[in-house]
């Protein structure tokens, strides 16, 4: 099932009087229960990309179907939400709270969510650390945790509002083998899970998870 | 957004650092505003105060005729009825009193004594029921009542004021008690007074004040204002020979008719002084330094606290980009900046108040009473006390909101690069 449909997306990064092309006439669909893998060089377009399919960024034209509703011109409150319920966010840099505990980072996207219960959110986020083996954990704060740890919080806290999507920026580019190969096993899992998962990565291993690559340069997709 | 789910996300952040400086900059910024609130409240308080009495339209009167055996000088000769009578019928004229009525008497109460503090009352005769606001009980109706200050102090102000000695109203009303007569004339000279009521007063040099009616004032209080004493050559006292209360007090009904009444008075040869004089300009500078400095710092704090809780977002760029990237919108963020600087508002203030409250103690009990007699009761201006902190709570609003406006132009990505 298609949840993300891009239609002939651009877009145009100003620098003085230059004009970058970071994307040029971007045509992808993106269905549920897929692994996608984004590759390319750096500059080629992949982080611009990625933040866009995120609501992150605005595209100069084209049109981006989320759920099959147009998101051209969705206000901060909407896209927000859309953010909130939709999409879960795997970052390079983990970009956890550093003043809270393991368990109060996973709790953190669900205290905006109405749709949970105030009840359930600490066993749903003791449920999503259980789930990426973090029992034990709870109560550490992100400077106590490894990297392969933070990484596995953060994926817990991109599932804590039951996104379908899973975008996930250079998500294993701080890690060494053994945790790379960790952490694409379980966007693997979500994938398998009924997740649209979408990977940006320069690594050669993402090729080894992906049902889907996707090669980008200078901001077009090679066919 | 609930209250518990914000204080859940500020919870950790309210020790940083950044936090503890704003509450110690916020503590000493409204130690000296509410310390300028007391000093424009007291001000305000005072000029009501006098405003309010007969001060201002009080006039004490002296018969003056030209001597003609001493070289044509003035001579004071005593007030014949007639004449009082004539200066009663002046348009304008309240009250003409006799100068007893007006002036105190020291009495002694051994029910009150506590102790080694001696029971002591200033007793004062009411001219005017309306001159008191009665707080509790009632006022004068009958001859050997009495009506004390609601801040009650029944002994003598000297070295210091002791907290345990002031006695609420509700323990002393319908209390009777016995005192010693100073009249001459009288036989019996305990005379049993009852406490009937309480006013209102402000003021701690008058928190032993108590009043009765003329007659029973008369009855309690000497006929003569002192004595002169003539002494043999080893220094014993051979006679004495008493002074009578002779000068009079005129009350003019408002302050537009004093010079009217004045010339009147001039017509009849009377001189005449003003009996109280209030410095007006020290009671309008107590009101207008500390409100010049109130608004100084307001406006210093707006500007300080703006670039502290600029600051403050700026180094949390990452972390406001965070919470946006998991689906929080702008008026959340800007929620739980605002609830974490509210409760940086409320903890200084309540640990401003603590000092504030120990040094008025400190000040009220202490202090205040060793450097000068003339004690007073440093009100607590409760209501704009609760006026500054909504005034600040609105502030911190502002510009919390204002602080973000050129954070919220950044994109998501940008803020989450920022270290």
């Amino acid at each position: 099932m298609t949840v993300i449909e891009l239609k002939g997306i651009n877009k145009i990064y100003k620098k003085g009087n230059e004009e970058v092309r970071a994307l040029e006439d971007i045509d992808l669909a993106f269905e549920k229960g897929k692994f996608y893998a984004i590759m390319g060089h750096s500059g080629s377009g992949k982080s611009t990309l990625i933040s866009i399919l995120g609501l992150m960024n605005k595209f100069d034209s084209g049109d981006y179907l989320l759920n099959e509703k147009s998101t051209k011109d969705l206000k901060e409150l909407e896209a927000s939400k859309l953010r909130m319920k939709e999409i879960g966010f795997v970052f390079q840099e983990f970009y956890l709270d550093e003043y809270m505990t393991a368990l109060d980072n996973v709790i953190l996207p669900m205290l905006i969510n109405k749709e949970i219960d105030k009840q359930n959110r600490e066993k749903i986020a003791i449920d999503l650390l259980k789930k990426f083996k973090l029992e034990g954990r709870e109560s550490h704060l992100p400077h106590e945790l490894s990297g392969g740890e933070k990484q596995r919080v953060c994926i817990a806290r991109a599932l804590a509002n039951n996104p379908s999507i899973i975008l996930a920026d250079e998500p294993t580019g701080d890690l060494d083998e053994e945790n790379e190969k960790m952490i694409f096993d379980y966007l693997k899992q979500l994938s398998t899970e009924g997740k649209c998962v979408i990977v940006v990565s320069h690594s050669n291993e993402v090729k080894n998870y992906a049902d889907i690559l996707i090669e980008l340069k200078s901001g077009k997709l090679v066919k | 957004m609930s209250f518990k789910d914000q204080f859940f996300i500020v919870r950790n952040r309210l020790f940083e650092k950044k936090n503890i400086i704003l509450l110690i900059v916020l503590t000493i910024i409204f130690l000296i505003l509410i310390t300028c609130l007391t000093i424009i409240q007291f001000s305000i308080n005072n000029k009501n105060e006098i405003s309010n009495l007969a001060d201002g339209r009080t006039y004490k009167i002296v018969h003056e005729v030209v001597d003609d055996d001493v070289n044509n000088t003035l001579r004071d000769v005593d007030f014949d009825d007639e004449q009082i009578e004539k200066i009663k019928n002046l348009e304008h004229v309240d009250l003409v009193v006799n100068e007893k009525y007006y002036l105190e008497s020291r009495i002694e109460v051994s029910a009150f004594d506590k102790g080694s503090e001696k029971g002591v009352l200033t007793l004062k005769a009411l001219l005017n029921k309306d001159d008191i606001k009665i707080k509790t009980g009632t006022n004068l109706e009958n001859k050997y009542e009495l009506v004390c200050s609601d801040i009650f102090y029944p002994h003598e102000f000297e070295d210091r004021i002791y907290s345990d000695l002031f006695i609420p109203s509700n323990e002393f009303l319908d209390k009777e008690i016995k005192v010693i007569s100073s009249n001459e004339d009288l036989d019996e000279k305990e005379i049993t007074l009852k406490i009937v009521g309480s006013y209102e007063n402000k003021y701690m040099e008058t928190a032993n004040t108590c009043y009765t009616d003329m007659e029973t004032y008369d009855q309690i209080t000497s006929k003569y204002m002192g004595w002169i004493g003539s002494y043999d050559e080893y220094g014993n006292l051979i006679e004495k020979e008493y002074n009578e209360y002779t000068d009079y007090f005129v009350v003019i009904d408002s302050k537009e008719n004093i010079p009217f009444v004045l010339e009147k008075l001039r017509e009849m040869n009377m001189e005449y002084y003003p009996y109280f004089y209030t410095d007006y300009s020290f009671l309008y500078s107590l009101f207008l330094v500390p409100l010049f400095i109130g608004l100084v710092v307001i406006i210093l704090t707006f500007s300080i606290l703006y670039s502290f809780i600029s600051k403050k977002n700026t180094s949390r760029l990452n972390n406001i980009g965070i919470l946006k990237a998991i689906g929080y919108d702008e008026k959340d963020i800007i929620g739980l900046n605002f609830k974490e600087n509210v409760i940086l508002i409320i903890a200084s203030y309540i640990i401003s108040l603590l000092i504030y409250f120990i040094v008025l103690n400190y000040l009220t009990y202490t202090f205040l009473a060793e450097i000068t007699y003339n004690n007073f009761i440093l009100n607590v201006p409760y209501l704009l006390i609760i006026i500054l902190l909504i005034l600040f709570i609105f502030i911190i609003y502002l510009i919390t909101k204002l602080s973000f406006k050129k954070i919220f132009n950044y994109s998501i990505q940008e803020l989450l690069i920022t270290k």
